[in-house]
């Protein structure tokens, strides 16, 4: 059985977007982010991929997840309505649009991922709602070296979690790549 | 000439104390190493157990302070240090209200200083010299985070989630600050993460 992740990139302060939503200050290395060491890993063990509507709609058009996203895995897209429009799949990636709560979506994913991971990608509201269900088994954080200042908070409104640390990796670009086990 | 600088042991989520000012969770990696290294608060001796790596980066941190720059809430929930901060050097304290007892007790390391943040970082770069400036305090933090006078930001990464407590980064502005990482290292019970404020 594969592992439950939550993963996203933060600022120092703890933001996963500006004030204007723009997450370009946290991903100066786009370019190069898809050939580190731990993103080959990330896509090697995801089976599949939770995330959020705000999260699936930052693509703009949705068909590009087919043809450029990391993660050619199933895709499960927590939303209160299925788009009327479906974005286009292909052999490894496919779409379900998840309309009965966070539960359900890992339910599903974690079904379809097997014996590999289910990655919840975020945004920070499924995240938070994820770890509250207590089906969480790891955190991925990296942090950028930024102080955004405002934006969405990753980590808020949560309770207390005790964290094992599993690895510190420090990228270019001054990214560092943080692992934990959610201590139960 | 020094630099003006805060060290902080925060969790995940950006905490350096816990609800009711529990510093217990993000201090536990102080306590949980092999070495021990004995510092001294006021009159008392406090142990603190820490790696051969945590204690070196202790010593380093207290060898090149020459002064320290702090709230006047910090001051006060650390009980003014008994009178004696463990770095042991002038300390600077940004208040409304000067507390007279301390001004007139004989060897007393505090200057309070009642016309702000960039007067109090001031006085304390001209007494440290050649060392650095320590900053403690959340809120004198942001202060200096919006003043633009913090050159390093060391964070002291503890794997835990609080939840709440006193944030270390919040009200720090609207712009953007970009920092360059400087240090990325394990330690027991601890991330050390070093940034320096890119000008």
């Amino acid at each position: 059985m594969g592992k439950v992740v939550c993963g996203m990139t933060i600022s120092l302060d703890g933001f996963v977007n500006d004030r204007a939503g723009s997450v370009g200050a946290l991903y100066p290395d786009f370019d190069t982010l898809v050939d580190t060491e731990p993103m080959r890993e990330s896509i090697r063990d995801t089976g599949a991929v939770v995330m959020g509507w705000n999260t699936y709609a930052m693509a703009g058009d949705p068909d590009e997840y087919a043809e450029s996203y990391e993660y050619q895995a199933a895709i499960f897209v927590l939303t209160h309505e299925i788009p009327a429009k479906r974005p286009k799949e292909n052999d490894q990636l496919t779409f379900t649009f998840v309309t009965d709560g966070i539960e359900s979506a890992l339910k599903q994913a974690k079904a379809a991922a097997g014996d590999r991971d289910v990655v919840v990608v975020g945004g920070p509201s499924t995240i938070q709602q994820c770890i509250k269900t207590g089906l969480i088994d790891e955190l991925h954080i990296d942090i950028m070296p930024v102080l955004l200042g405002g934006g969405l908070r990753l980590f808020d409104d949560l309770e207390p979690l005790q964290l094992e640390r599993l690895s510190v990796i420090a990228l270019p670009a001054g990214r560092t790549t943080l692992k934990f086990r959610i201590v139960k | 000439m020094g630099n003006v600088g805060v060290r902080f042991s925060m969790s995940l989520d950006g905490f350096i104390a816990g609800p009711n000012d529990d510093v217990g969770h993000v201090f536990s990696w102080m306590m949980s190493g092999d070495t021990e290294y004995t510092v001294t608060i006021g009159n008392q001796d406090l142990t603190l157990k820490m790696s051969e790596q945590g204690v070196k980066l202790y010593k380093d941190m207290a060898q090149s302070t020459g002064a320290i720059v702090s709230g006047r809430r910090s001051f006060d929930v650390a009980g003014a240090w008994g009178g004696r901060h463990p770095v042991n050097v002038p300390i600077f304290v940004v208040t409304h209200n000067v507390p007279q007892e301390w001004v007139d007790k004989p060897g007393s390391p505090f200057t309070f200083v009642t016309d702000g943040v960039e007067s109090a970082v001031r006085q304390a770069k001209a007494v440290a010299g050649d060392k650095n400036v320590g900053v403690g305090g959340a809120d004198i933090t942001q202060q200096c985070i919006r003043a633009g006078l913090l050159d390093e930001i060391g964070i002291d990464l503890v794997p835990v989630v609080l939840g709440s407590g006193v944030r270390l980064f919040e009200n720090i502005g609207d712009e953007p600050l970009q920092l360059e990482s400087t240090m990325v290292s394990k330690d027991t019970g601890v991330i050390h993460l070093r940034f320096r404020v890119v000008k």
